[in-house]
């Protein structure tokens, strides 16, 4: 009788902490914790990141962006973070490690959004816990570490929104298509990734033609002019001017 | 073509699976046959997801990827995928505990378990290695430089030119860039070095090169490098941490006043006269010499006029070839006040006469005292 009390007050926990709330909560501590132990092994930033951690220095003291190559909105991010008074490295460690630490909850849910199967996204869930790229991008002030979450976001909303062909998420899948663009320029390869899954989902007779003109259209109008607006507000003309340049030799080598 | 195709298979094979971290490369291969076989999950939209992968992944290979980070969106459906394998594991164990009986059924979730465990485990050991191993060397350069630094205020630190601003950043110490780390450039730079004051770290972080240090006549007479710290810090890719010690062969120094001139010796190659009648000028240029290994220069100028903050005096070997001269900067130091220096320059010259150019740059100088020797 004892034992059969034991069990199932064991079962009983286990349910509790499978749930998906209290799992994901779960999962978002480990994966704090875990990027902790991260910064402990890597007191020193990396090549990349002193550049990052310099620019958005010299931008919050003389309001000048230096280096216009990269997009503007990473160190846009640490620059709001140095101004609200924390040290630059510090600013920039934070901006790396807050993305980080939500990436597993996204892996999650594009897991489940994908096979449905909860235990596969459990699985996922904590093997981005542990992933040592991952890792080392949040706790490295280098953009990938918001482009990742950015992107994984770009995916799941994607996934949904060719499941429920709804406009709005489709409008918000556009916008994160855009913020992924302004973390990283391979952002931009999420919009003929859009025509390719809704040509799919043509050719398996999901979608109609007109439906699916319209999502693309969609998010081929917000998407660049999100990009534009972002970059615009956030760096100013000159680093979106050479942006532009360097998107369109990405374009053209894509093309070539 | 080739090319085309060794970039593709390079992004494929070693680059991709080095970003997404080969424990999940390999899941991913593993369950991506798993996936093909069960018919069921085609209609998923996990097909979607792994088409957008394909795309996104022949992109890359096509274009090809300078860095791992560039592959990093490539983790989604790796990592997915190996949780997928996972979970078919254990399906496909009970699927064999249909036909044969007498295995345990139990054992499908020490297989799924035992893949979690394994993967995270994986992970876990190539997190700690790439995270700590990198961390260490600097942590070592680091302790170097700022133990050298409480012998010689004035050190600074020389390095492959894109690690420049890293090594400034953590340091706190000037650097000065080395075009790479290659075996002629390591010469070139230390005999580029044309400032007088200083005391110079050299840190080589490449993979294990023979031979890597210049040869002693390769290096300027009276320079001295020695090796201070040589440590493996990478065994896998065979990456050495070297860091070098140089002490500088030049001088350039404020004297209170002229000494008399010592007597007239036969190691002298210059003798009386050979910069001309003119002792006060802005540019000097002595009557040339026959040249070939190692000279020493030591000079006493008084600066009577300085103008600006770029004032300094500069010393040039000039050799003619063909028709045209080739000037080489010896030495070049800043002259911030009127007073008296002196200056030693030490030099190797290929064979073939050569004249000693001595020029004030901002600043009238006047020429007390010369004397050019050989050097061993």
């Amino acid at each position: 009788m004892e034992k059969t009390t034991f069990i199932a007050r064991i079962g009983r926990i286990r349910e509790f902490l499978l749930k998906p709330q209290v799992f994901l909560v779960l999962v978002l501590i480990a994966s704090a914790v875990m990027r902790f132990i991260a910064w402990d092994w890597t007191p020193l930033l990396e090549r990349d990141s002193v550049g990052y951690v310099n620019a958005a220095a010299v931008w919050a003291a003389t309001g000048k962006y230096t280096v216009p190559q990269f997009p503007p909105l990473p160190c846009y991010l640490i620059k709001l973070l140095i101004q609200l008074g924390l040290a630059p490295e510090t600013a920039a460690r934070l901006y790396a490690f807050v993305p980080g630490c939500l990436v597993p909850v996204v892996a999650y849910a594009l897991a489940m959004e994908s096979t449905g199967n909860r235990r596969i996204a459990r699985y996922a869930a904590i093997f981005f816990i542990f992933h040592p790229t991952l890792l080392f991008f949040s706790v490295m002030p280098i953009r990938d570490s918001l482009y990742i979450l950015l992107a994984g976001l770009c995916l799941w909303i994607g996934l949904r929104a060719v499941r429920y062909q709804e406009n709005r998420l489709w409008i918000l899948y556009a916008c994160c298509c855009a913020l992924a663009w302004c973390c990283r320029h391979e952002g931009m390869e999420f919009l003929p990734l859009t025509a390719l899954i809704l040509f799919i989902e043509l050719i398996r007779k999901r979608y109609t033609w007109r439906k699916a003109a319209l999502h693309f259209l969609l998010v081929l109008l917000i998407t660049p002019t999100l990009w534009f607006t972002i970059g615009f507000l956030t760096g100013g003309m000159e680093p979106f001017v050479l942006q532009s340049a360097l998107v369109m030799n990405h374009f053209r080598d894509f093309i070539e | 073509m080739g090319a085309f195709f060794h970039k593709f298979f390079q992004t494929f094979f070693q680059q991709i699976p080095n970003g997404v971290c080969l424990v999940f490369a390999i899941g991913a291969l593993v369950s991506t046959v798993f996936m093909l076989a069960k018919r069921h999950h085609r209609g998923k939209l996990f097909v979607i997801l792994w088409a957008a992968f394909l795309f996104m992944g022949l992109w890359r290979c096509a274009k090809g990827i300078i860095s791992i980070r560039y592959a990093s969106i490539m983790i989604f459906p790796m990592v997915i995928a190996t949780a997928f394998g996972c979970r078919r594991g254990e399906a496909w164990w009970r699927l064999l505990c249909r036909y044969f009986r007498c295995l345990p059924s139990w054992f499908g979730r020490v297989i799924a378990l035992g893949c979690l465990i394994g993967c995270t485990g994986g992970a876990l050991v190539i997190a700690h290695y790439k995270l700590n191993i990198q961390s260490r060397a600097f942590t070592t350069i680091c302790r170097t430089v700022s133990d050298y630094r409480k012998l010689y205020p004035d050190l600074r630190v020389l390095v492959k030119h894109n690690d420049t601003e890293r090594f400034t950043y953590h340091t706190q110490v000037p650097c000065i860039p080395l075009e790479d780390n290659q075996r002629e450039f390591f010469a070139q730079g230390l005999n580029g070095i044309t400032d007088p004051d200083g005391h110079f770290l050299l840190v080589v972080m490449e993979r294990h090169l023979k031979g890597l240090e210049p040869r002693r006549d390769e290096l300027r007479p009276g320079a001295k490098l020695s090796r201070v710290r040589a440590k493996r810090y990478r065994q896998s890719k065979r990456k050495n941490l070297d860091i070098y010690f140089y002490e500088n062969p030049l001088s350039f120094s404020r004297i209170a006043a002229v000494s008399p001139a010592p007597p007239a010796s036969p190691d002298d190659l210059l003798g009386p006269g050979a910069f001309g009648p003119s002792r006060s000028a802005a540019a000097f240029r002595s009557r040339p010499v026959p040249g070939g290994g190692g000279f020493r220069f030591t000079f006493v100028v008084s600066a009577e006029a300085v103008s600006g903050k770029a004032a300094a005096v500069e010393v040039r070997t000039v050799r003619r070839q063909g028709n045209g001269e080739v000037p080489t900067l010896q030495l070049r130091c800043p002259v911030k006040e009127k007073g008296i220096y002196r200056g030693v320059v030490t030099f190797r010259t290929p064979p073939g006469p050569f004249a000693i150019c001595l020029d004030g740059l901002g600043t009238t100088v006047r020429l007390e005292q010369f004397r050019l020797t050989r050097a061993e």
